[in-house]
């Protein structure tokens, strides 16, 4: 797949897609790879020599974008927690075999994706790749065990109403650690050029959405 | 609303942890990956296919970890509990299929074919012990 362009392949984060809109170039967003390279490296290769503080640097930098990329797919709470665990799994017997420290966060986020689909389609005996993510709008912890505020729960619930491919979209669009546009693109198996267009697309579904357009009142009448 | 604020909501939605049991767990996992076995690459997977749109009724997974001793060719069926492990080349082989860090339950068969019933979900990984050598898959779910 041929990235469009050469900024498609820089991590992008919130504001670089604000940025995007009006062509203005992501300045930080190669000092932000160069450190994340770094940054992992060291961490990888402490955490595999059996430095406990290292993986846990790992794990904490690293864990909201795998749980919010599990939450994108409908396989219940259980199912949740234990792709959560394989994720973590996986990395601690493969630290010595990760080639792009920088890219960590893409092999973690295809880890989260692969062991969801292969869960979800195992145990709910259906497999097309659209449908995942569709049929159950469930969150999977109640909020107060969570810790999240009421707008929070309420963007969730929208996009579990959105569902499917957007979910998935725009949740890795917002991930942190970013994800490049190159990732993205191969995680979803969606064409580079068509990310834009669709995740304008996927924010217009989603302030459309009950819950966004709550918010929305709320807002106004404040 | 404008798309700033929209992605902005998104990114404070979205990047929250998870329960802190997870967390605990994630910590715990980097001391249950110390085995002395080498690690075989998973070389294929059913759910790379299903990832990138491609549609089957077979709700099966089926991963392939090749190490230098040799070949797992894996089914695993959840909606059964049923793990079946095929392994090249052909001997006497002792599978452990290992849940988390709650121990093992091993089979011992002479045709290289290795069945599991009645699995618990969650993760778990292989270790195969043949006479050639001994191996492990990497963590997978059920």
């Amino acid at each position: 797949m041929v990235p469009r362009s050469s900024q498609d392949l820089q991590p992008w984060t919130a504001r670089d897609w604000v940025a995007f809109d009006s062509e203005a170039p992501p300045i930080q967003t190669a000092l932000v790879s160069g450190r994340a390279e770094q940054d992992n490296a060291d961490l990888l290769r402490r955490a595999n020599a059996g430095d406990d503080q290292a993986w846990r640097s790992l794990v904490d930098s690293h864990a909201a974008l795998v749980w919010s990329i599990i939450r994108t797919f409908a396989i219940g709470r259980d199912a949740h927690d234990d792709v959560f665990q394989a994720v973590w799994l996986r990395l601690a017997e493969s630290m010595d075999g990760i080639r792009q420290p920088d890219r960590l966060a893409s092999w973690l986020a295809r880890v989260a994706r692969n062991e969801a689909i292969g869960v979800y389609r195992s145990r709910q005996r259906v497999a097309p790749h659209e449908d995942v993510g569709q049929d159950l709008h469930v969150t999977t912890e109640p909020a107060a065990a969570l810790m999240v505020s009421e707008t929070q729960q309420v963007v969730r619930a929208a996009l579990d109403r959105l569902g499917g491919r957007c979910q998935r979209l725009l949740t890795m669009l917002v991930a942190s650690p970013p994800l490049t546009y190159e990732e993205v693109s191969e995680l979803l198996d969606l064409p580079i050029g068509s990310i834009g267009p669709t995740r304008a697309r996927c924010l217009e579904k989603l302030e459309r959405t009950v819950e966004i357009r709550g918010l929305i009142n709320d807002k106004d009448a404040r | 609303m404008n798309e700033e604020e929209l992605m902005s909501l998104l990114a404070d939605a979205t990047n929250t942890p998870p329960p802190a049991r997870l967390l605990d767990a994630a910590y715990a996992s980097r001391s249950w990956a110390e085995i002395d076995a080498e690690l075989a690459a998973l070389v294929d997977d059913s759910a790379d296919l299903a990832a990138a749109g491609v549609r089957s009724s077979d709700t099966k997974r089926r991963m392939v970890f090749e190490s230098s001793i040799g070949v797992a060719d894996v089914e695993l069926d959840s909606d059964n509990r049923q793990l079946v492990v095929r392994v090249e080349p052909a001997s006497r082989v002792t599978v452990d299929y290992v849940k988390g860090s709650t121990g093992a339950r091993t089979v011992d068969e002479p045709v290289s074919t290795a069945t599991f019933d009645d699995l618990a979900s969650g993760p778990a990984r292989l270790i195969i012990d043949s006479e050639f050598g001994q191996w492990r898959s990497g963590w997978f779910t059920l």
